[in-house]
């Protein structure tokens, strides 16, 4: 049975300055899923993720996590931020402590653990980030890549069940950002739901369950990614790039009408069994 | 400043408790403070001059660079002491006339500059002793054991944190301006530096605002909490700080 853990109903969010950043929003995010949000810059999807964990209170609509009407007072707040966790865009914005062991443990000691669980959770974070080589160095030490590890261990020790990551892999090399997206996967697999926002439409193809299409502010679109990446009109509409993969497909089946039926492949080993059969 | 940072991470005394390094420094401050006998203050030069060397392994040019800098200070400092105008000549070791005065150095004064120089190369060498061996992280530790007010030593964590940030910013901003020829001539440096100055302060605030989300949305409830990792209390090195300060006492006391 399909549960969520988020329902957002007719969300509305109007900055002091007037911008209307997210215009009547509604979407529901599928507990245990890879969910991506995808659009245009100024589309909402940082806006969306503030109002997410608290920062921001709608202006109006509903957010529902797991069910339960959240209603914006103080202790809602807290309930919504130990339940979820975001790592932002520029991790020299959140990194605070020139330690990392120290920067790790401020969000669990947050949640009123004993000493022996946040010990267990850092090691455990850090492990998972692949960071324990850095534990000893200064933050100012390290390169963009290490300091977002050290960013997603931060979260991650808080054992949120859903973790929002707001383009994780802008300014990250391919080496590391392919790592960052493993990393995703494995996170996933213990049944934490992942949302991420990006503009790397070929990631968000071969990686994502389920594709969320944003623009001024609005769902224009959601779906499973090959609908999503299908669909030209929408494309053009968000003004969103199609995957090469999808674009390599479409050239190959143009006049090979028996491919077809073999169903669009997810990703470039299916893409290149498909190639052998032409 | 960035070297000295550097060096308090990679020194081979990084791991020491740093309880130890502060109260071998701390109380060897307060001996020479104390005392006037340039002998110990000798003394304290040598042996600091030593661990911080062959204890920590700080390379010896970096640390002649690093002694030069209070030697510039010191010597104008020193010169007001040392130097003496009087209208009798015959006090003076050396001296020039001018007119019916006489500019030079007494017996005195020298002995009394040489003695301030001492002083204050021996509480320099104690504090480098510190800062090249203890990272800040360690530093700020230490005042929370001390019960110093935790808005001061979570000020001093974000503040330490942040120079980083903002003198990459800073270095971009500078970059970018100097790829544009915003310093090619002086009228031109003084409009670039002015600008890359206003920006750094607007910049300083967005910065703190984008902090405070972050924090807010790790449970922030205005105060920074964290947990620090144990340090091991060597036994040997607390006997090796006691029997320095007695010796260095003694020597203080005897001479």
């Amino acid at each position: 049975m399909k549960t969520n853990i988020l329902d957002i109903n007719e969300l509305d969010f109007i900055y002091p300055d007037g911008t209307h950043a997210l215009k009547k929003l509604t979407v529901s995010f599928e507990e245990g899923k890879k969910i991506a949000i995808v659009g245009p810059n100024g589309a909402g999807k940082s806006t969306l993720f503030l109002v997410l964990t608290g920062t921001y209170k709608p202006s109006g609509g509903k957010v529902y996590l797991a069910d339960k009407d959240i209603s914006y007072s103080r202790k809602d707040i807290m309930e919504l931020r130990k339940n979820i966790g975001i790592v932002f865009q520029d991790s020299n914005s959140q990194l605070f402590s020139a330690n990392v062991y120290q920067e790790i443990s401020f969000g669990p000691l947050n949640l009123e653990l004993s000493k022996d669980e946040v010990k267990r959770r850092i090691e455990d974070a850090m492990i998972k980030t692949g960071i324990v080589n850095l534990k000893n160095k200064p933050i100012h030490f390290l390169s963009g890549g290490e300091k977002k590890r050290v960013a997603i261990a931060d979260i991650l020790a808080m054992e949120p069940k859903v973790l929002l990551l707001d383009e994780p892999t802008a300014f990250i090399d391919p080496k590391t950002s392919n790592e960052l997206m493993d990393l995703f996967d494995e996170i996933n697999s213990e049944g934490k739901t992942i949302v991420l926002s990006t503009h790397d439409m070929d990631k968000v193809y071969t990686w994502a369950d389920y594709v969320i299409v944003m623009k001024e502010g609005a769902v224009i679109a959601e779906g499973v990614p090959h609908d999503i990446f299908l669909n030209n009109d929408l494309l053009k509409e968000a003004d969103l790039e199609k995957p090469w993969i999808i674009e390599v497909y479409q050239e190959l089946i143009k006049d090979r009408r028996k491919l077809v039926t073999k169903g669009v492949p997810r990703n470039k080993k299916e893409l290149f069994e498909l190639l052998v059969q032409c | 400043m960035i070297s000295i940072d550097q060096y308090a991470y990679i020194n081979k005394l990084r791991n020491t408790h740093p309880m130890e390094k502060f109260a071998l420094t701390m109380v060897t401050l307060i001996i020479c403070l104390s005392f006037n006998s340039w002998l110990l203050h000798l003394c304290v030069i040598t042996s600091m001059t030593i661990l911080i060397l062959y204890g920590a392994k700080i390379p010896v040019s970096v640390y002649i660079r690093l002694m030069l800098i209070p030697f510039i200070f010191m010597i104008f400092g020193i010169l007001g002491v040392a130097l003496r105008v009087d209208n009798e000549a015959f006090i003076m070791l050396y001296g020039i006339n001018i007119g019916e005065w006489v500019i030079g150095f007494t017996m005195e004064g020298v002995f009394q500059a040489f003695a301030i120089f001492m002083r204050s190369y021996a509480g320099v060498t104690c504090l480098y002793f510190l800062t090249l061996t203890t990272p800040m992280v360690d530093i700020i530790w230490i005042l929370k054991k001390l019960k110093i007010p935790a808005i001061i030593t979570e000020l001093m964590t974000i503040v330490y944190r942040f120079i980083f940030v903002l003198l990459e910013t800073a270095s971009t901003i500078y970059i970018s301006q100097e790829c544009r020829l915003g310093y090619t001539s002086i009228k031109k440096s003084y409009y670039s530096i002015g600008h890359l100055l206003t920006n750094l302060l607007i910049i300083s605030f967005v910065r703190a605002r984008e902090l405070f989300i972050a924090l807010s949305a790790r449970g922030y409830k205005g105060e920074l909490v964290v947990l620090e990792e144990k340090y091991k209390v060597s036994k040997k090195n607390i006997l090796f700080i006691s029997f320095t300060e007695i010796l260095f006492l003694s020597v203080a006391v005897l001479f």
